[in-house]
């Protein structure tokens, strides 16, 4: 183990970390654009550009946004599988130390990956075909030097009750289940080491609806009982009004709007998180939202983004200042965030559904 | 979550003519020859697609939707095989009286006939906008081929029908944009690209296979919008296959909800959210988030999961699953489809033991 070597530092107002498990501070990635035979770097890909929000333990935070607004780019900084550009990503260890993880190198972050787990969004692909049920879900005590073979079986078997699957199973290849089972030995897997925060890309939006309900009661009971809190990367905004405590709405790599998830719903601040309420398909038949749609066009390339405000080419609401001025993210209520301009002026309609 | 109050109805259209029906499919089977054994994919399915209105067809993977879907117009590869059934279409360009009626399913396969019905009277769109294009043509050159495949035109009238087409499905610089490879545009516009393609021959059907699944909901919702317009304007029918209850809420007239092959449930879909009858519709509408009252936190859900196609239970498919379960009754006898409720109908013993 490295852990002596491993910078400890405080993050800035050591206060505002005492129940949080993850604080991230300015995040950004940018990934270069090469041109040509010597791969000239033209430009710059901002995926995420500046992210600041912080997690508490037992929480859940979700991260929404339509695609290529960065939220899997984050997700991925997180857990060092991306090399952040630049920011900082305090993580609070079970002793109460504070560790910025964007500082570490890779050998550096080893004692934290067990900390810090994954699951991933499509069952099928994420399990190895090759290996049993076993072998996947206790790689993470073996390469951990955790146990001998008896003791990781019997953890394997305990991990497998958890995740409401029997133990006989773990002799078996990954092709004998279904994708809602699958998942299940995804969150098994991740469960392995004891984790004090899973981040989670998409993690039910491959299952049918049934096995979905399922699979976040699972995750909703693991967080009671552990304390694990969770990092939720969604498309589906039912799904994250559901299981979220908190929410980042994310545009093109930047913050939108922090809030908590029904304060969202019932009165959006950021007329990006209105659009996107407006246009989730309706619950019932008679509130069929056909011929209300506001929201055109598409999200821009985050290799050439536009002046001001990202969203004023697709806001109605945009005025000159949204199109000159970048607006920064604004706490305009305790734990709410918005970088609109005119949050003030505007009024925003959201759902009661 | 179906609420008992009666709220407006918007899903009325105004009827122009009596509803008439363009596919009338009786009994399909199709089933896949497994090393498992013998899978019925679509195991009896019988209903009608109207002019002008959408059917949606719903329910969870391996319930047999897109099957069904593909089976219509013959899109059945080897091992599968369609075993029975008809699928009866009526084409009504030529005046009331002069439409006759042309069993899909007995025409002979890779013919004339099922290719001019193919792409021409009845368009099919898929999840994967990839999958409807060549990657090394350009999108105008293969809505240009697809045009004159079907009608008498030029070449340059078949280009000015492709621009006016992708400007009508709100594509953005038509004229350029029809110079375009597939690879060139973003997933929402190759969506467009698609719609355009199939919509230009005038079908007077369109079969759309989780055409939004995988999309934004912003983009899904732009699509959703723009093939309503487009209905509304072209009159065609539509059958629409989602596992999505909200897209059916958006876009379908009448529904059908199928489990492991068969129709489990047939109603409008006002009544369907209304008052769902079936125990499996009414447990998905309970376990999606949002629908319904939560406790601690949980969602309702279905126990257990959908059973191997191959070894579906006896009596009720839905039996093991299903928490109105009578023993003796459901895990003994198959029920039948039958109407419950004005023109809904429930295959469930809860409703045939009363009457």
């Amino acid at each position: 183990m490295t852990s002596e070597s491993v910078p400890i530092t405080q993050s800035p107002d050591p206060n505002d970390m005492d129940d949080d498990v993850l604080n991230v501070v300015g995040l950004k990635k940018y990934f270069p654009v090469t041109r040509g035979f010597i791969r000239r770097h033209t430009s710059m890909v901002r995926a995420v550009d500046g992210l600041t929000f912080s997690i508490k333990s037992g929480e859940t935070l979700g991260i929404v946004g339509e695609s290529g607004c960065g939220k899997t780019t984050a997700s991925r900084c997180i857990v060092r599988s991306l090399e952040p550009t630049e920011g900082q990503i305090w993580f609070r260890t079970a002793a109460g130390d504070v560790v910025d993880l964007a500082k570490l190198s890779q050998s550096q972050m080893r004692p934290f990956r067990r900390d810090i787990q994954f699951i991933f969004q499509d069952p099928y692909t994420s399990l190895n075909p090759r290996m049993t049920i076993f072998e996947i879900i206790a790689e993470p005590l073996v390469v951990n030097n955790v146990g001998n073979r008896r003791e990781q079986e019997d953890r394997v078997s305990s991990l497998l009750r958890r995740v409401g699957l029997a133990p006989e199973y773990m002799k078996r290849y990954p092709h004998a289940f279904s994708g809602g089972q699958r998942q299940r030995i995804g969150i098994a897997r991740a469960l392995a080491l004891n984790p004090r925060l899973i981040v989670a890309d998409e993690p039910v939006s491959a299952l049918d609806v049934s096995v979905q309900a399922q699979v976040l009661n699972l995750m909703a009971d693991l967080q009671s009982d552990l304390g694990i809190a969770y990092v939720f990367v969604a498309h589906d905004l039912r799904v994250v009004r559901h299981i979220c405590h908190r929410v980042v709405v994310m545009y093109v790599g930047r913050v939108a709007e922090i809030g908590n998830p029904d304060d969202l719903f019932r009165a959006p601040k950021h007329p990006y998180t209105e659009a996107l309420i407006s246009s989730l398909p309706a619950i019932e038949p008679s509130k069929r939202k056909r011929g209300t749609m506001s929201l055109s066009g598409e999200v821009p390339n985050p290799a050439n983004p536009p002046s001001g405000c990202f969203f004023h080419p697709r806001c109605p609401y945009a005025v000159e200042k949204c199109r000159v001025e970048a607006p920064e993210v604004r706490e305009i209520e305790p734990g709410r965030f918005t970088s609109c301009h005119r949050t003030e002026e505007l009024e925003l309609v959201g759902s009661d559904d | 979550m179906p609420k008992t109050s009666k709220v407006e109805d918007k899903t009325n259209k105004s009827d122009k003519h009596p509803e008439r029906q363009v596919l009338e499919i009786r009994d399909l089977h199709t089933q896949f020859s497994t090393h498992d054994g013998v899978v019925k994919a679509v195991d009896g399915v019988s209903f009608d697609v109207i002019e002008g209105k959408t059917v949606g067809i719903v329910g969870e993977s391996g319930c047999g939707k897109s099957v069904l879907a593909r089976s219509v117009l013959q899109l059945i590869e080897h091992p599968g095989q369609i075993v029975g059934g008809k699928v009866l279409y009526r084409d009504y360009a030529e005046g009331e009286e002069a439409a006759s009626q042309n069993d899909i399913l007995a025409l002979p396969s890779g013919g004339s006939e099922i290719r001019s019905i193919r792409g021409g009277h009845i368009s099919m769109i898929f999840q994967e906008p990839m999958s409807s294009f060549s990657p090394v043509h350009t999108i105008g050159n293969q809505m240009v081929e697809a045009l004159r495949l079907h009608k008498p035109i030029s070449k340059v009238e078949a280009n000015e029908q492709a621009v006016d087409w992708l400007h009508r499905v709100g594509m953005p610089n038509p004229s350029e944009r029809i110079r375009a490879y597939p690879h060139e545009l973003s997933g929402g516009q190759l969506q467009r690209a698609m719609i355009a393609l199939a919509l230009s021959t005038n079908p007077s059907v369109l079969i759309a296979d989780e055409p939004t699944t995988g999309l934004d909901v912003t983009t899904q919702a732009q699509i959703l919008e723009l093939l309503g317009s487009l209905q509304e304007e072209q009159g065609m029918a539509m059958m629409f296959i989602t596992h999505d209850l909200g897209v059916i809420a958006e876009i379908a007239d009448d529904v059908l909800v199928m489990y492991l092959g068969r129709v489990v449930e047939e109603a409008s879909v006002t009544q369907l959210f209304q008052s769902p009858q079936h125990p499996y519709t009414k447990a998905l509408f309970t376990s999606m988030p949002g629908t319904g009252e939560i406790e601690d936190n949980r969602l309702p859900t279905i126990k257990g999961s959908v059973p191997e196609p191959h070894s579906r239970p006896a009596g009720c498919f839905f039996h093991p699953r299903c928490d109105s379960f009578m023993s003796g009754t459901c895990d003994i006898a198959e029920p039948e489809l039958l109407a419950v409720n004005g023109q809904q109908k429930a295959s469930c013993f809860l409703y045939s033991e009363g009457e």
